[in-house]
């Protein structure tokens, strides 16, 4: 079982996550954990996930990232769903998936962009 | 009278000289016929005169009591008749009669009446000989005769006995069947054999009948006949001497089958090897371990080879790219009795090309299967050729997918002709990785000139606009028309989420809108 | 049928769904699959695998390239001995995804591969098998 090291960086006012290729669901789990402890200690704006790494999205995923987008909605911020790759978004939309509260955004840049005008 | 000497002979002298030498006679008589094995009854007329012991043995009567008796006495009345006749007659040669012994019980015999004269006086000698052993053993005879003559005359095949002069002795009843003549006719004709024979293989029979004759071991032929219909039939003919006990040639049995059925399959069989050994198309037989036992020119070819010595023995993976497949092919065959498909093939030299194959059980009589055959047609071209349309198809899909990219920010999509399920599904992965990579927002797909689409291509379509937004991007559908609304409605989907306009140029200007805004 | 499968791997842990998914990955790769059909592919296998970790708690996953001179393509099986689906139909019915939690996510596995057979009894456990063809 590897995991992936998942890091939460500031940039701005808003938090970056830059998700790993297979996240396994340990890793996802703990995602969502170090986001909301960061909103906490950083009383960020909102939130940048980018997923531009990421091959395959289940359900476990897509949940966790609607139930993370919850809480940070909860918390006063918005999250923003950056990079999602062709192949994932074809997959999730056929699976039905969905991302709750999440904006998106073709990229990173795009997403920061977002999140500074609101 | 001539009186040489002086002795007086008296007439009554003579008599009793004659008289001593009568006596003397019958004694000797008596002596002789006590001696006879024969049952001898000396009669006149039937009156018994004499017997000897074997006679009154024979009839279970004393010596002493048949003397006087009237002989016919001793016959059986059914017999009485004819003996009566003959005694009559004078008859002298042997006759049967059925004689009654003493305590009434009958056997039959061989009868012989001797006419003895002297001077005036007239008797009969008379021998029985008790013939019941012989009749049994004549009946025996004639019994193992006749169930012979039935095995013989019941045989399906024509049996018949040549002698050692070229007579037919016996010919069986199943003549009658095969050549349409009767037993009688070969009987009376020995040569009739020859002479419905074909005219071709008339030689080739005389040379047999004159070899047979002095040959001592079986011997074969098969030549035709020609029936007494006019029919031509085949004839198998098997032969062998006919010997005794003591080695003697007794003349010639023969056996004959009438071969025409068999002949016609052999006929038929070399028909269909010609067909498939000169057919185009390569034929393999193999038997149920998978094992070539046999294979046509065309297969040699097909596969590169020069001999079918260097194709027999070996098994079919050896012949195919991937040897997996013929497992299964194989497996399916032995389910399905038939098995129509494609395989690559790998020639002598290791190249490949694409075979298409029908491949199906041959079964015994029994109805179980015994081999494998499979009949190969070489359609690499037709394949390429195949190929190439496809490609050309997918082109022209691709090029019905056009995807511009109008300026900074905005791509555009226009759909032309209809947009079936797998289509819309490329369309949607060209239009995202288009987006990826352009890194647009914005997505204008325009169907105008998509006259009707089904409800899976419709769901596609909203799939497809929420995987743009999933990607961060946005879609805007323009030139919609009323079959294409009337399908997304029916379906009960949502579309106050999507931007929709009637042409693709107010689409644009939204487009731009959008855009601009966003400056 | 010859049991000529290629992969298998028994799931008893959460950790066991990436190594499936690595498995299935590479097996479909290999089979010549483009890379939204892989995804496909892929995703469905997370998904039923994650299934028969969260309700029958282990199974196994078995697959075998379906290799026919007529066709090409990839079956997966996952089998295991758990409660079972008690209406099956309920279960198949589209809109119960496993976006909100609930459901076991079978319909769209369904759409996201060609074929799908499902073998369940309650008390004695499931067997899914799911086929893509490639085009």
């Amino acid at each position: 079982m590897a995991v992936e090291s998942v890091s939460v960086v500031k940039v701005r006012d808003v938090l970056m996550v830059t998700v790993p290729s297979a996240p396994d669901d340990a890793t996802v789990s703990e995602l969502q954990d170090q986001v909301l402890h960061a909103m906490a200690d950083y009383e960020a704006k909102g939130l940048v996930l980018d997923i531009s790494a990421v091959e395959i999205l289940d359900s476990f995923f897509a949940r966790t990232v609607a139930e993370t987008a919850q809480m940070v909605g909860l918390m006063g911020g918005e999250t923003v769903i950056a990079g999602m790759r062709p192949s994932v978004a074809i997959t999730a939309t056929q699976l039905g998936l969905t991302l709750g509260k999440a904006n998106t955004a073709l990229d990173v840049e795009r997403a920061l962009d977002l999140l500074g005008g609101l | 009278m001539q009186t040489k000497e002086q002795t007086q002979t008296t007439p009554a002298d003579e008599v009793s000289a004659l008289r001593h030498r009568l006596a003397r006679l019958q004694a000797r008589f008596r002596r002789l016929s006590e001696a006879s094995f024969e049952a001898i009854i000396i009669h006149r007329q039937a009156r018994i005169l004499e017997v000897n012991q074997a006679a009154a043995d024979v009839l279970g009567y004393e010596r002493s009591a048949m003397v006087g008796m009237d002989g016919l006495n001793l016959v059986a009345p059914a017999s009485r008749e004819i003996v009566r006749e003959n005694i009559a007659g004078g008859y002298e040669k042997p006759y049967e009669a059925t004689m009654l012994r003493a305590d009434g019980s009958t056997f039959p015999a061989d009868l012989r009446g001797k006419v003895v004269s002297s001077g005036a006086d007239t008797v009969r000698v008379t021998a029985v000989r008790d013939i019941t052993e012989r009749k049994q053993a004549r009946q025996a005879l004639e019994e193992s005769r006749r169930r012979f003559r039935t095995v013989a005359d019941f045989t399906y095949d024509w049996e018949y006995w040549i002698g050692p002069e070229g007579e037919f002795l016996y010919v069986s009843p199943a003549c009658q069947r095969i050549t349409g003549y009767d037993r009688q006719a070969f009987l009376e004709n020995p040569q009739l054999l020859q002479q419905i024979t074909h005219r071709d293989d008339r030689a080739a029979l005389e040379e047999h009948l004159q070899h047979e004759a002095k040959r001592d071991e079986p011997l074969f032929l098969e030549f035709r006949i020609s029936t007494r219909a006019g029919e031509e039939r085949w004839i198998e003919h098997a032969c062998q001497p006919v010997k005794d006990d003591e080695g003697r040639r007794l003349g010639r049995r023969a056996s004959n089958r009438d071969a025409t059925d068999r002949k016609a399959m052999e006929q038929e069989l070399r028909v269909k090897e010609s067909a498939i050994a000169s057919s185009i198309n390569g034929i393999a037989i193999t038997d149920l371990q998978g094992s070539i036992c046999y294979v046509n020119q065309a297969f040699v070819e097909m596969w590169g080879y020069n001999d079918v010595s260097e194709v027999l023995g070996r098994l079919p993976p050896d012949f195919v790219e991937r040897p997996r497949e013929v497992g299964q092919v194989i497996e399916e065959l032995l389910d399905a009795s038939s098995w129509v498909g494609e395989l690559q093939a790998k020639r002598k030299d290791g190249s490949t090309f694409i075979v298409q194959l029908s491949a199906s059980l041959v079964a015994d009589a029994g109805g179980r299967p015994i081999r494998m055959m499979s009949s190969f047609v070489d359609v690499t071209e037709a394949r390429h050729a195949q190929r190439q349309i496809a490609r050309q198809a997918e082109e022209i899909l691709e090029l019905s997918t056009p995807v511009i990219e109008l300026w900074e920010g905005i791509v555009v999509v226009p759909l032309i002709g209809t947009l079936d399920s797998r289509r819309a599904q490329r369309l949607a992965e060209d239009l995202l990785d288009a987006i990826a990579s352009t890194q647009s927002d914005l997505v204008l797909v325009d169907v105008t000139g998509v006259p009707t689409i089904d409800t899976q291509t419709a769901r596609h379509l909203i799939e497809t606009i929420t995987a743009v937004r999933l990607l961060g991007a946005d879609m805007i559908l323009t030139g919609v028309r009323p079959a294409i609304a009337q399908t997304i409605v029916h379906l009960g989907l949502d579309l106050s989420n999507i931007t929709t306009r009637s042409s693709l140029a107010a689409g644009l200007r939204v487009a731009l809108g959008i855009l601009g805004e966003g400056m | 049928m010859a049991d000529n499968y290629e992969g298998r791997l028994r799931i008893e842990s959460e950790g066991d769904i990436v190594s499936v998914r690595r498995a299935i990955r590479d097996a479909a790769r290999e089979i010549g699959f483009g890379l939204t059909d892989l995804t496909r592919i892929v995703t469905a296998a997370s998904e039923l695998t994650r299934n028969i970790y969260l309700y029958a708690g282990s199974g196994d996953v078995r697959w075998r390239e379906l290799n026919s001179p007529r066709a090409h393509g990839i079956e997966l099986i996952f089998e295991d001995r758990g409660p079972g689906i008690a209406d099956l139909s309920l279960a198949l019915e589209e809109g119960y995804t496993t976006s909100g939690g609930l459901g076991l996510g079978l319909p769209g596995a369904k759409r996201l591969m060609d074929e799908m057979e499902i073998e369940t009894e309650v008390g004695k456990g499931t067997r899914v098998t799911v086929r893509k063809w490639r085009r």
